[in-house]
Order: C-alpha cells, then structure tokens, then sequence
C-alpha cells in the first residue's frame, strides 16, 4: 500500500477518532469526564494507602511514589487497551461501519492503529493530569513527601520506554481488536479481564518479588512489569535490577506482542471473512 | 458485451454438520458490464449471501466469483477498488458526525482528492435532494434522508459496480421511487455503471432492472429480462381473490385440481385476505370459489389479472413469497 495512502488512512482514523470521543459533549463536561475516572482510580489507591500508613504509623515516601507511578502509568496502558478493545464493538455493532471501511481500498489495520494513535494522545493528556492532580493533592494539599525530583527524570530513558511500552500496548490492543472481530460478546469483559491480570501481576502497586513463585513467573512474562520498572528507573531512580536489563526485556516482550498480534489479527480477518463476521449484528 | 460479473456454481453452506443450512447452492449468473442486474426472491433465500460474496465480505464454500474479472477470493483488495456497496435499513455511517463529515471521512479511504470529494459530496447532497441536512448530525435524519446519504456514500466513490442490497428497505413510496430513478439514472446515463440489487419488491426488480434471476432457497430458478420472464406466463391464467377473512388458513386451496400456485396478503385493517391464484384453466377459478363458499368465506371479488414477476415466482415455487418466508422461518 502506498505511503500516502496510509498517511491518509491513519490522518482520517485520528480525526474520527476525536470526533467520536469528544462530539458528543460539550468541552467542560468532556475534560471532566477524561479526568474523573482515571484521577478517581488514583486517588482510591493512594488514599487506601494513606490509610493505611495512619494505622500503622509509618508512612514510607519511597512506597507512595513507587504506587504513584504504577498507578498513574497503568491508566496510560488501560485506555490504549481498551479504546482499541471497544473499536470494533462500536464500529461493527453500534455504527454498523465497519463493513464499509473493510471494503474500501484503505486498510482496516492502518484504520485501527490511527484510532489508537487518537488514543495514544487522549492517554497521554490523561496521564499528564493524572499524575499531576495527585502530586497536586497528596504532596500539595495533604504534605506527603513524596520522592519524586522532577529536574531529575532520566528524560531520554523515559521518551525509549514510552516509545517501546506504546508500541506494546498498541499491539495488545490490536490483538483485543481482532478477538472482538471474532466474537461479539466479550468486548466489555475481555479489556476488563486483560487489565486486571497486568494490574495484579504487572507490578502496578507491589513489587512482583511479593508475588508467589508461579505468580512471579506470569509478571515476568508481561512486558507491563519491564515498563514499569523502566519507568520507576528514569523517573524515581529506583533501583532492585539494572535499567539496561528492564529496557533490554522490555524490548523483547513488546517484539513477542508485536508478532503475537500480528498473527491473531491475520488469523481473526481471515476468519471473519470465512464466518461472515465482518458485518455481524449482535442480538441481544 | 463481456461479463462483469460472473459466479460459477457458487455453493456457502452455514452452520455445521447436523444443522447445516445451505444459502447458496450451485449459483452460476453472469452480469454484463453496464447492466442492472436484479436477484429477485423472499428473505432468506440467499441475495444477501451472494452479495456478501461478490462484494468480499464472505468466502463461499464452494464455487469461483469473479468481478470485473478479479477473483473476489484471491484478488479481494483489486475487488474493492472498483466496487461500493449500499445496504437499506442500516446506519449509513457516524451518527455523532454531520452528514457532511460523514460522506468527507468515506471520501478519504477511497482516496479522492479534497476537491473532487466536496465537489462530489456537494453534487450528490443536491441531487438526492438531501443537501439542507448537510451540517446536521447524521442520528438526527429520518429513515428516508439515511437512506438518501447511504446512497450518496456509495456512489461517493464512482464505482464502476454498485451492489445494492434491498436498498429502499422500510422506505415510504416517494422516497424509494427517487431512489430508484436516480440509480436508473446513474447506471444508464450518468456513470454507466453496473448494478446488481437484490429486492423482495416485485415493482422494484420490474422498474429497475435488464434482467433478473429468481432465487428460492439458494438456487436460481430462472434468468431473464422481466417482460421475457412474464411473457411466458400469458397463457396461464391468474386471478385476485378478495375474501372476507384474514383468520383462516387457506392451504385447502392447494388441493384444488388444476390450482398450479397461490400466494396470500392479509391486510389486517380491512380484514380482507388477497389471494392470488395460478391455474391451468379458468374454470378451476369457478371452483375454488365455491371451497371458500363451502368454508364459510364471503368472497367479495374474483378479477383476472396480468402477471406479475411474483406470479413468476409462484409458477416456479407454488408459493408466494409471503409463504416461502414463513415456511422458511417455521
């Protein structure tokens, strides 16, 4: 396929995907609902940890920020995820769309990755706020000293890891994608039940060594845990393993994702055209 | 002229092993290039399937499919190219979009330059007369101004074959005439497309199309031009029977000697069924009259009448459509 061509695709894809997430309210009401839930998903983490801290008395500065950041981060994975999970549920079943992309001469893969890349940009927004809402809160309003230096953040380090996690979870949600071409009842279940076993065993709020042997075996598996850790390694500096080795796995695991998706997609294409998926209108 | 479009012993089967349905069984059409080409047959009886193959939405079991040449299986993407599809009674794009959003966002994964796609949009709006609605959200339309943008989509492209599936589905008469005259129009005139429509409207396939082929249960029955395909039914008589009944089953008929097919229409706020019967001689109308009368029916008229493509339908089937979906779903 022509370059031009894909540019096309990918530029029409990013503009209907903001369409679509942002017509159908009016600004104010759309940037609090971007912020709400992914903030709300936070503050419930680092309140329960704060609690919890009160309790016991000891409050760990390093703890909260490792919890901070795994938590800020994670909502960057889960709305890539999802946002590309609940693409083809919306355009086949809800737009009844997805039939007509198929058949022009464009393609529905550049079609996917451009609506991810719209969700790239509206995570990234989320992330941004969300990390910032709760530096504002926790360490502005209620005082916690949380070690976090922000001159110092391994910038160039952190720009490698969020090139190479986004690649990965795009391609996690290119697989979604195609399992949802395949089925048309797990599209609200199927992220729900992905990001759920990355945020147990991804090292979200704990570190993986806290696991069970055979759960420490699934976290190292996940490419979520090395983007986490590189991401704890150029923004808090943390140690426990080398950056190197976390960018070195990391890089690994998005290549298995990448090939992985790839395969399921051809295999969920091919099989939507064998079943006459393509079209398929759910009953509910 | 040579065929366009050409399906030879297209066989897709659905389902497995012990419930497997067959959609299309042996289906061999050929289309020629600039022709409007109908399949005329009850739902269920296979249209959409073939179309879904032709257009490359669907892989059949059996059989080769070729557009313009192209094999719809291995050269799906050259397919694509040349082809649009326009379906009735579905979303034709983005509600959350205006109309014109709608058709510019389509324009681009055809890859039409910015200035031939609003020209294009612009000229369709216009002629399908749906052009004041072109910053209104596309949920807002009625049924009939979704069907007018859904066309315009599919013709946004300039295909050179357009695959119209049941496309004036649910709309009222005016709006399925336009429709109809303006498919007419760009086929025969304008573009000098080719058009296969599928259509369960006796007046549409008759108004619209060349030819037509008549499908029942996955298989073609007969191939031709209407007034060929109803020539052949001049000699043959057919009546319209009006009874004062819609609660009665009326099979009995069929055991009528020289009764060669029947279908019936309820209509339920007259109370009135129309039963139209083919008979191989005229006085066999004599004597279903008096089986309704013996029935205790009041039998308000019996009219001899010119045939239709349903009576086509119903010399090959024994059944009018009505009865073959029903049969079909029971």
């Amino acid at each position: 396929m022509a370059v031009n061509t894909v540019l096309r695709t990918v530029k029409q894809a990013v503009w209907l995907g903001w369409k679509v997430d942002t017509n159908w309210a009016d600004p104010l009401v759309f940037a609090i609902y971007y912020m709400v839930r992914p903030l709300a998903g936070l503050l419930m983490a680092g309140f329960m940890f704060y609690v919890g801290s009160t309790v016991v008395d000891v409050f760990s500065g390093e703890h909260f920020a490792f919890l901070l950041i795994g938590n800020s981060f994670f909502i960057y994975i889960v709305q890539i995820v999802m946002s590309m999970s609940m693409l083809i549920h919306d355009d086949r079943a809800h737009y009844e769309v997805l039939k007509h992309i198929y058949l022009s001469p464009s393609s529905l893969t550049w079609y996917i990755l451009g609506r991810a890349l719209n969700g790239v940009v509206n995570a990234s927004l989320s992330l941004l706020l969300t990390l910032g809402f709760g530096v504002l809160i926790f360490q502005g309003i209620l005082g916690l000293p949380i070690p976090i230096n922000w001159l110092g953040i391994d910038l160039p380090m952190l720009a490698l890891t969020m090139l190479l996690g986004t690649l990965c979870f795009v391609s996690l949600g290119y697989v979604l994608s195609g399992i949802n071409i395949m089925t048309s009842r797990v599209q609200f279940m199927l992220s729900e039940y992905v990001s759920s076993i990355l945020y147990l065993f991804g090292g979200v709020i704990f570190t993986p060594e806290l696991l069970p042997s055979w759960g420490q075996t699934i976290s190292n598996a996940l490419p979520v845990t090395y983007f986490l850790k590189s991401v704890r390694f150029s923004i808090l500096h943390q140690t426990g393993g080398d950056f190197q080795t976390s960018l070195m796995l990391l890089s690994l695991t998005t290549l298995v994702t990448v090939g992985i998706s790839v395969g399921v997609f051809r295999f969920a294409m091919h099989k939507a055209r064998k079943d006459g998926l393509i079209d398929k209108k759910e009953e509910y | 002229m040579p065929d366009y479009v050409e399906t030879i012993n297209l066989c897709r089967t659905f389902g497995k092993k012990k419930e497997l349905v067959k959609a299309l069984d042996e289906v061999s059409i050929s289309i020629k290039e600039g022709e409007i080409f109908g399949l005329l047959g009850p739902n269920g009886a296979g249209k959409t399937t073939l179309i879904k193959i032709l257009t490359t939405l669907l892989l059949p079991t059996r059989g080769e499919a070729y557009v313009a040449d192209f094999n719809v299986v291995k050269e799906a993407d050259r397919v694509r190219k040349i082809i649009n599809l326009v379906s009735g009674g579905e979303t034709p794009g983005y509600g959350i979009l205006s109309v014109k959003e709608n058709l510019w966002f389509f324009s681009q994964l055809y890859g039409l330059p910015s200035s031939v796609a609003k020209e294009r949009s612009k000229r369709l709006m216009a002629d399908l007369d749906f052009e004041q609605y072109a910053n209104t959200r596309m949920s807002k339309l009625s049924t009939g101004y979704k069907q007018r943008m859904s066309l315009a989509r599919g013709l946004l492209s300039d295909p050179k074959i357009l695959f119209l599936d049941e496309p004036t589905l649910g709309l009222d008469v005016l709006t399925a005439k336009k429709l109809r005259n303006y498919v007419i129009d760009w086929a025969k005139r304008e573009r000098k497309g080719t058009v296969l429509l599928t259509t369960h409207y006796m007046i549409e396939a008759d108004e619209m199309c060349d030819r037509v082929a008549i499908i029942s249960n996955g298989k073609i029955l007969a191939c031709d031009s209407p007034q060929v395909l109803k020539e052949d039914l001049r000699r043959t008589p057919i009546a319209k029977i009006e009874v004062s009944s819609i609660q009665i089953d009326f099979s009995f008929i069929e055991k009528v000697k020289g009764i060669i097919g029947y279908s019936e229409t309820r209509n339920i706020q007259t109370g009135v069924t129309h039963l139209r019967v083919m008979v191989d001689d005229r006085r066999v109308f004599a004597e279903i009259e008096s089986k309704l009368t013996e029935a205790k029916l009041k039998v308000l008229s019996v009219n001899e009448t010119e045939p239709t493509l349903e009576d086509v339908y119903i010399r090959l089937v024994g059944k009018g459509f009505e009865e073959a979906e029903e049969k079909a779903h029971a």
